[in-house]
Parts: structure tokens; sequence; C-alpha cells
């Protein structure tokens, strides 16, 4: 057949209609598969599309309560009125919030995102205008409600610290967690919306106060509105909690470190259970409750003195003269003194071409005088005789470098070696570290608590151990591996510096109870301010610590205390007066 | 010069214009219900759009098809450089440079190309004779029109776009009367070539493509448009679940309702009714383009009405086989009825040429291998 055009007609019809056949193919394959789809698996979608209307959510259990040691309320979920807008429930929400904004002060931009969300969400869900509303404008808005079309309060349970401030260290806060997969991966139902500890003992304790989620299982209408109740399981509450904390002390003892920095840890001497534990600065932890303001936080994160540090536990200090008494122990059980054993104080002594310096001459002393009077020369002569590693193994069997079981976050502090020094510093150990150790400075480091729980040793002759849970505290202690004799000659020094005539902390003299204890002055700079100096004309940040260790009464210890004031000035002078403060008061609540 | 437009206006393809209504204002309840009952955000948007794009459909028809014949290839040229524009300066929109921002609006070349290669293909025939078109080098021209734009939308990327392309690129070959052995050739070196181009997929498009093939496997990542999809179609029934009553559409749990998966919304609300006529509407409108082909004087005339009916073929099939879960998910629009204006914007042209072949079916060309003019080019 000749290639004409005639033929190229044909041709090319013939095509079309090909391709045309070609395109009809398609539609009935998609009328078979619709039918399959249908008809054959309608069955198993109709199932399918069944579980993607139920609607699964869970219930948050109610927190526990965490107790003080008589009962009153520390932490509690409290419910806290939300103010809300149903948007079904009203024609016009932008007029609506219009009018609202007039009765109480709302942010424009609150307004704006309440609005747009009216415009996305569905219709049956209630969306939070405001979370803090004062009591005031609660009233206003409720007075007014009738004229409000869909405004509505709904109560969400908070986390409500009774008395914030005083216990925001030691119970922490809750609030969202980070790593929810970590920290509730085992909890079945958690939902990553329910706070959980973030802090202190909520967090410590979390597994306990978490309790159990429950859910509800809804079904659901064409736009998501639950319409019928399938299955439910109640949440679980978590447990309540008895702490040892006395909450009249706790707040006591803010009181007494009001304006000041630093920390006051209260023991009860005979469990070890803590009585107060108190960290200034301070903050709220109901500020986290709902997710703490931004300014607030930078501000929380930004203050020199670091508000969240829980110095009870977490700041570490040189314990200054107070770890006298450690080296006093060692070297009367090491048979390297005797109690008798006369030193003359002149102020200083040398040692190679290093002159190491006595807070004052005090002339000739003995054990006791050199306890009550804090004299350094004394015990730099013991350090010598000891060496640092003899002193070290007696730190720790009074409590230091070593963290306590109760599990909070808590440094171990430092009791050094000359093999730490060797294997930390490459370098060896000198005799004049021997002697600054003796008068606890240099790389010594010790926590308020660790301090206190020396404290209570000495004063019972048991192997005291902290404790925060109140079911913790009826364990049977054992007595500490130190020889009773020489224990009861510390406590005739601690004794002195109270109520001798030469004693450094007269002014821890309380009527109603015999205060004992040992004060502690940390220098913060190298160089040694001179005795006479007035500290006000130092500047704050350059004035030594403050400590004092102690405990009362002094015939049958009831209460160890250590106190440690930063910047303090002196440990006789800031220290010892908070801490017989607080025995004194401690006396008086336990009658 | 106003009787001449009426004159051309009343020789338009009625069918056709009704079925494109017919089927735009379908769309437009559907997206009135995809907004869960609500003018906004789609209709409010998507009746200016086909206002406007009907409005150049109607005048696109009523050109004198020899001014469209005569720029044909100037029209391939420009969209080749818009192209190379996008290449180099494109906006990036999820992940594809795509679009070139014209600050009034964003223009998509690559939609303009499926056009623009269905007529330069078309001249290209028309203007040769059926021995000519065989020869070493005119097969290679013609590889060469689908090639290039291939090469530029395919490095975008645009997958479902260039497979637009090489399908009416090869369709009007295939129309243009060119001997059956080529097209078994083409075939076999087309399979041959199947696993380089995989090595040149994205490894989304890799991804797509597995789990297409089982999508049970992973509900909730890259199978869950399908999945979904599925579920809606198959849960409801003859009658469907009624206007707005869909549960999978209207409680969210499908993705992309109003734009590439609105087949799903229809097919869940009402039923198997309502996508069989949808499905009847296009497929009548894809016959009244293949008569309209037939029925053309001019080779070119038929190329472009057979091209425009192609594209509006493959939009529809490879859309719907998608949301059955019957082809792996690729991101072509249901013309017509999903929401975009890009989509729209293209169908109504390319239905202007269409109309354009229609009106103009007895006119002939010359300069060509026409089939009145007889000439030799």
């Amino acid at each position: 057949m000749p290639l004409s055009s005639a033929n190229r007609n044909k041709i090319v019809s013939r095509r079309t209609v090909l391709l045309g056949a070609l395109m009809a193919l398609p539609f009935p394959v998609f009328v078979a598969r619709m039918y399959y789809l249908q008809q054959i698996l309608g069955a198993k979608y109709k199932k399918l599309a069944e579980q993607n209307r139920v609607s699964i959510r869970p219930i948050r259990p109610e927190r526990g309560v965490l107790f003080d040691r008589l009962g009153k309320v520390l932490a509690k979920d409290k419910p806290a009125p939300r103010l809300v807008i149903i948007p079904e429930q009203c024609d016009d929400a932008q007029k609506v919030l219009a009018s609202l904004q007039k009765l109480i002060p709302l942010s424009k931009r609150s307004v704006n995102d309440t609005l747009e969300k009216v415009k996305y969400r569905a219709p049956f869900t209630p969306i939070t205008i405001t979370k803090s509303l004062s009591f005031n404008n609660i009233a206003k808005v409720e007075l007014n409600q009738p004229d409000l079309q869909g405004i509505d309060f709904i109560d969400i349970p908070l986390r409500h610290y009774q008395n914030g401030v005083s216990t925001g260290h030691l119970l922490g806060y809750v609030g969202r967690t980070d790593d929810y997969k970590k920290d509730k991966a085992e909890v079945k139902g958690w939902s990553p919306d329910f706070p959980v500890g973030r802090q202190g003992l909520e967090k410590l304790y979390e597994d306990e106060l978490g309790g159990q989620p429950g859910f509800v299982h809804n079904e659901t209408n064409a736009v998501g509105r639950p319409v019928r109740e399938l299955e439910r399981q109640e949440a679980k509450k978590g447990d309540d909690l008895y702490l040892t904390i006395d909450q009249d002390l706790q707040e006591f003892a803010l009181n007494q470190l009001k304006n000041k920095v630093g920390s006051i840890v209260l023991l009860n001497a005979k469990t070890g259970g803590i009585l107060a534990a108190v960290s200034t600065p301070s903050f709220d932890p109901n500020e986290f409750a709902e997710g703490i303001d931004p300014a607030n936080w930078r501000e929380l994160l930004n203050n020199s003195d670091n508000p969240l540090l829980n110095r009870s536990f977490q700041g570490t200090y040189s314990p200054g003269s107070t770890f006298k008494l450690v080296v006093a122990q060692a070297a009367l059980e090491e048979g390297l003194v005797k109690p008798d054993e006369i030193m003359n104080c002149r102020g200083k002594i040398k040692l190679g071409n290093r002159e190491f310096n006595c807070w004052k001459k005090h002339g000739k002393v003995d054990l006791l005088d050199a306890i009550s009077g804090s004299c350094d020369i004394y015990f730099y002569e013991l350090a010598k005789r000891l060496g640092v590693n003899k002193i070290a193994n007696y730190a720790h069997k009074f409590g230091y470098g070593e963290r306590s079981e109760i599990g909070i976050p808590e440094k171990s502090g430092l009791v050094p070696t000359t093999d730490w020094k060797y294997l930390t510093k490459h370098e060896r150990w000198t005799t004049g570290e021997d002697l600054i150790t003796g008068i606890g400075q240099g790389f010594l480091l010790a926590t308020p608590l660790q301090m206190a729980v020396m404290s209570a040793r000495i004063a019972t002759g048991m192997e005291i151990k902290p404790v925060l849970l109140q079911k913790y505290e009826d364990v049977t202690r054992q007595a500490v591996p130190l020889e009773e004799k020489y224990l009861k000659l510390l406590r005739q020094g601690m004794f002195d510096v109270v109520n001798s005539r030469k004693g450094t902390a007269k002014n821890a003299r309380r009527k109603g109870t015999v205060i004992s204890g040992k004060t502690g002055t940390v220098q913060v700079i190298s160089q040694r301010i001179e005795e006479g100096v007035d500290m006000s004309d130092v500047p704050l940040k350059r004035r030594p610590h403050g400590m004092f260790v102690g405990y009362a009464p002094y015939d049958t210890p009831q209460f160890a205390v250590a106190v440690v004031v930063e910047n303090g000035g002196s440990g006789s002078g800031a220290a010892a007066p908070l801490a017989a403060n607080v025995l004194k008061k401690a006396t008086e609540i336990f009658g | 010069m106003i009787q001449e437009i009426l004159k051309k206006t009343n020789r338009l393809h009625f069918g056709v214009v009704f079925l494109v209504v017919a089927i735009s204002i379908f769309g437009f309840v559907l997206l009135y219900g995809a907004a869960g009952g609500s003018m906004y955000p789609y209709v409010i948007k998507q009746i200016p759009r086909f206002i406007i794009g009907f409005i150049l459909m109607w005048g696109i028809a009523i050109v004198d098809i020899k001014f469209w014949y005569r720029y044909a290839y100037v029209f391939y040229i420009l969209c080749i450089l818009l192209l190379v524009a996008v290449y180099f300066s494109g906006h990036v929109g999820m992940g594809a440079r795509r679009w070139l921002d014209l600050k009034i609006f964003a223009l998509q070349p690559s939609e303009l190309a499926k056009i623009a290669l269905v007529m330069a293909l078309a001249k290209f025939y028309h203007t040769r004779s059926i021995v000519a078109i065989h020869s070493l080098k005119n097969i290679f021209l013609a590889f060469t029109f689908i090639g290039a734009m291939f090469a530029l939308v395919v490095v975008q990327p645009d997958l479902g776009t260039s497979l637009v392309l090489v399908f009416v690129g090869v369709a009007i070959m295939i129309a243009s009367g060119l001997s059956k052995k080529l097209f078994f050739w083409m075939g076999g070196i087309g399979l041959t070539a199947l696993p380089l181009v995989w090595s040149f997929l994205h490894g989304y498009q890799k991804k797509r493509l597995l789990v297409f093939l089982n999508p049970e496997e992973d509900p909730l990542g890259a199978g869950y448009h399908i999945m979904q999809s599925k579920i809606a179609i198959g849960s409801s029934d003859f009658w469907g679940k009624g206007f707005m009553q869909g549960t999978q559409s209207h409680l969210e749990f499908l993705p992309e309702k109003h734009t590439d998966f609105i087949f799903t919304l229809l097919t869940e609300d009402f039923g198997m009714f309502g996508a069989l006529m949808l499905l009847l509407a296009y497929a009548l409108l894809i016959l009244f383009g293949t008569f309209i082909s037939l029925k053309s004087q001019s080779l070119y005339a038929k190329y472009t009405a057979l091209g425009a009916t192609i594209l509006l073929f493959l939009h529809v099939v490879i859309n719907i086989s998608m949301v059955m879960g019957l082809m792996p998910v690729v991101g072509i629009p249901l013309p017509f009825v999903s929401y975009g204006g890009t989509s729209m914007m293209t169908m109504l042209i390319s239905m202007g040429f269409l109309l354009n072949a229609y009106v103009h079916r007895d006119v002939n060309l010359s300069g060509g291998s026409g089939l009145s003019s007889g000439g030799r080019f």
C-alpha cells in the first residue's frame, strides 16, 4: 500500500481508536477494585474504620500526698480553676472574648490564641483562655457568667506546696518530663501530659507518688465527640508519704537564714531523721506547677547566689575548724597524743620556709583547750603526727567523703589522701597540706548534711545515717566504730566551746537546753583576714564562711545541727547563734 | 470581530464544556465537605481559580488554530527556558524545586510543559510525511522533544509529572502512525533500563514504591496514606456514609483529603455510586476527546486533541489508581476536583486546546503533510 496522505489518515484514525480503547481499560478495573474493597474486604475495613473511631483518653492519677512528721500537708494536688470557652456554646466567640476583656485583664495575645484555637479545635472541646486568675477576677466572671456565652471554669488538679519557699529544695517540684519514654516507659497508659517529679523528693519517690493512670475508651461520632463510653478503668492514686521533716522547724530554720546565703540541717540525733533541711536563697516550687514563667526561670538561673542549688545536700564547703573534732579523735585513737599533753601556741609555727598561723596566741593548751579555743597550732601538730591518710580513715567513719543512702541528689564531698592527690593531680602530698587538712581546709570538702551527721555520731556514739521517710527511722543503729571514751572527750570539748569561759561560741548558750558544738571559720581567699578587722569593711564575697556543728541537749542528745552561712564572717558570729536558735526551738517543739 | 467570537463560541463542544463545569461543581461540593461544611478555606479560593481558568479555556478555544500552530515550537522553547530558570532559581516547595515565583502568582512550568510538549509534537508530526517520520533523524528529534522536558522535570524532582510527559509523548508518537515495530523495541529498551531508573530515584521515591507493595508493613509511616485511603473506601458501601458523614475523612484520619486524596473522601461520603458517577463523567470526557480527535481535519488538530485527552486520562487514572492502592503514591491531583490552582489551570488550559481543535475541526493547515494539502515539507 502506498504511503499516501489518505492512507496516513487511516493509520492515524486507527491508532487513535486504539488509544481510545486503551484509555477505556482502567475504568472497569476501578469498578472491580472498588467492588473488591467494599464488598469482599468491606467487613475488614469497616472494623478498621471502627477502631479509628474509638478514642482512648488516659485518666490522670492523683499524686500521693507528702506529709510532715506530724501529718501536716506539705504537698498535695489541689484543683486550680481555669477560664475556658466552649465554642459550640457561644454564637460569636470574638464578641464574648471582647466583653470578657472589659471585665478582667486579658492580654491581646491570649485572646488571639484562643480565637485561633476556636477555629480549628472540635467545637465541644473547652479551650483554655487563661490559667492564672485572681480570686477577685474569678468572682467577677462568675457574676457575669449569664451574659458570657460559652464561658466556664474547669478545675485542673495542680500540685500545690503548702509552704512553698521553705520546702522548695527538699520536695522539688513536678512538671512535664523531658524524657517521658525513659521516665515512664513502664507505667502503662501514662500520658506525656501528666506531671512527674522533676526535682527533690518528688523525683526521688516518683514511683510511689505517681500512681497508676486509668483510661476511658469512648466511641466517637463523625466529628470526634465522645458519644458512648465503652470501657473505663479508674486511676489509682499514688502513695502518701510521711516525711521526717517538721514543717514548723523547717519554716523556723528558713527564717533564721533570711537574707543570708547558706544552709541549716537539723537531724533527729537518735534516728538520723532529717527534721529540717533548708538552703537559701530558695524558690517557690508552686511556680513550676504549670510551667514556670520564662522571666522567673531566667532570674533563678542567672542569680549569682544560685537559688536552684540545694546547699544542704549539694553545697560543698571546707568544714574548717569543725573538722578538728575528727583530727582529735584520730590522734587519740592512734595514741599520738594524750588528752593532757600541753602545747604552746605562739600564734604561728614554721614549716620549712612557710609560716602557718593561728587566729590568736593561745599560749599553753591541752586537748580540751584546743577544741574550745579552736587553736590551730595544736591541730597542725596533731595533723603532722597523723598524716593525711590516717585522718582520712577517721573522716570516713564520721560520714565524710560518702553520699548518704537517701538517694536524693547529693554531693559526696572530698576526703583527700596521698593516693588521691597522686592520681588526680600527679603530685606528691606535702606536709604543709597535712597541716591545713588538720584545720579542715585545703582539699577537704563536706556538705552541711555530712557535718550534721558527724555531729550526731559524736553526740550519740551511734552510726547515724540520715533518712527522710518516717518508715526508715525505726532501724536499729549500730555503734559507730570509734572509741567511746575519746568521743566523750570530744563532747566535753564541744560543751566547753559553748559553755566555758574560753569557748568560741558563748553566744550559743540558750535557756532551757544545754547546747554543745564547734565553730568553724573558713577562708574563701588565700590570705587570712587579720584578727580585729571589722568584717563590715571586707567585701561580702571575700568574707569567710561561718560554720557551726552542734547538738543538744548535752547529756541526752536529741538533735544534731549543722549551719553554714556563706560569707558570714565567722563561725561564732554568723553560724553559732542560728544553730542555737534552731536547737532551742526543736527542744521546745518536742517538749 | 465580535461576530467571529460568537460564531466560534457557538461551535464549542458543549458536551465537553458541560462535563468540565459539572465535575468542577461537584469538586466544590466535596471541598465544602472537606472543610467540615464551610466555604472556607477551600471553596472560596477554588471558585475564582475555576472562573479564571474557564475564561482562559474559552479564550484558547476560540483563538485561530493557525496561531497556536505557528507558535507551537516557540511555546516549547519558552517552556524549556522556564524549566531551566526553575532549576536555577526556583522556589523550593515540599522538598522539590518546582515553582517559579512571579510575584503575582507562582508559576509551575512543569505543568505548562505537558501542554507545550503536546503542541510541539503535534506540529512536528503534522509537518512530516509518514516516510519522513521513520527516518532516524526524526525519531531522534521526537525523543529529544520528550527527553529534554523529561530530564528537566525529573531533576526537580517530580516523578509524577515526568512520567506523564513520557506517556503523553509516546502516545502521540503512537498516534502519528509510526511503525509498531518501533514501539516493541522501545518497550524492550524501557524494561531493561528499569534498574538504571531505580538507581536514580530519590530515597523517598524508592520508599513509596516499596511501601506500595506492602502498605500494612508500615501503617503509621509511609504506608499511612494508602492504608487510610483503603480503609475509607472499603468501609463505605454502595450509597456511601452520607455527605460529610465519612468517618475516616472527616475525623482527620485521612491526610490530603482535599487534594490528592479527594477521591477517597468522595467514595466514603457518596459510596460506590458517587464514584461511578464521577468515573462516568471522566469516561465521557475522554470519549468526547477521542471523537474530537477523529473528527478533526488537520493532523495538528488531531494530535493536540488526542494529547489533551490523554493528559486528562493520565491524571485521572494515576490519581485514582493511587488512592485505590493500585499504584504507588505520586503527587498527581484529580482533574477539576482536587483543591489547588495549578492543577485546575493546567486542566482547563488543556481542555481549551481540545476545544480549539473542535472549533477549528474543518480548518486545513497549510505547510504540513496534512491530509488535504497533500504537500510534502
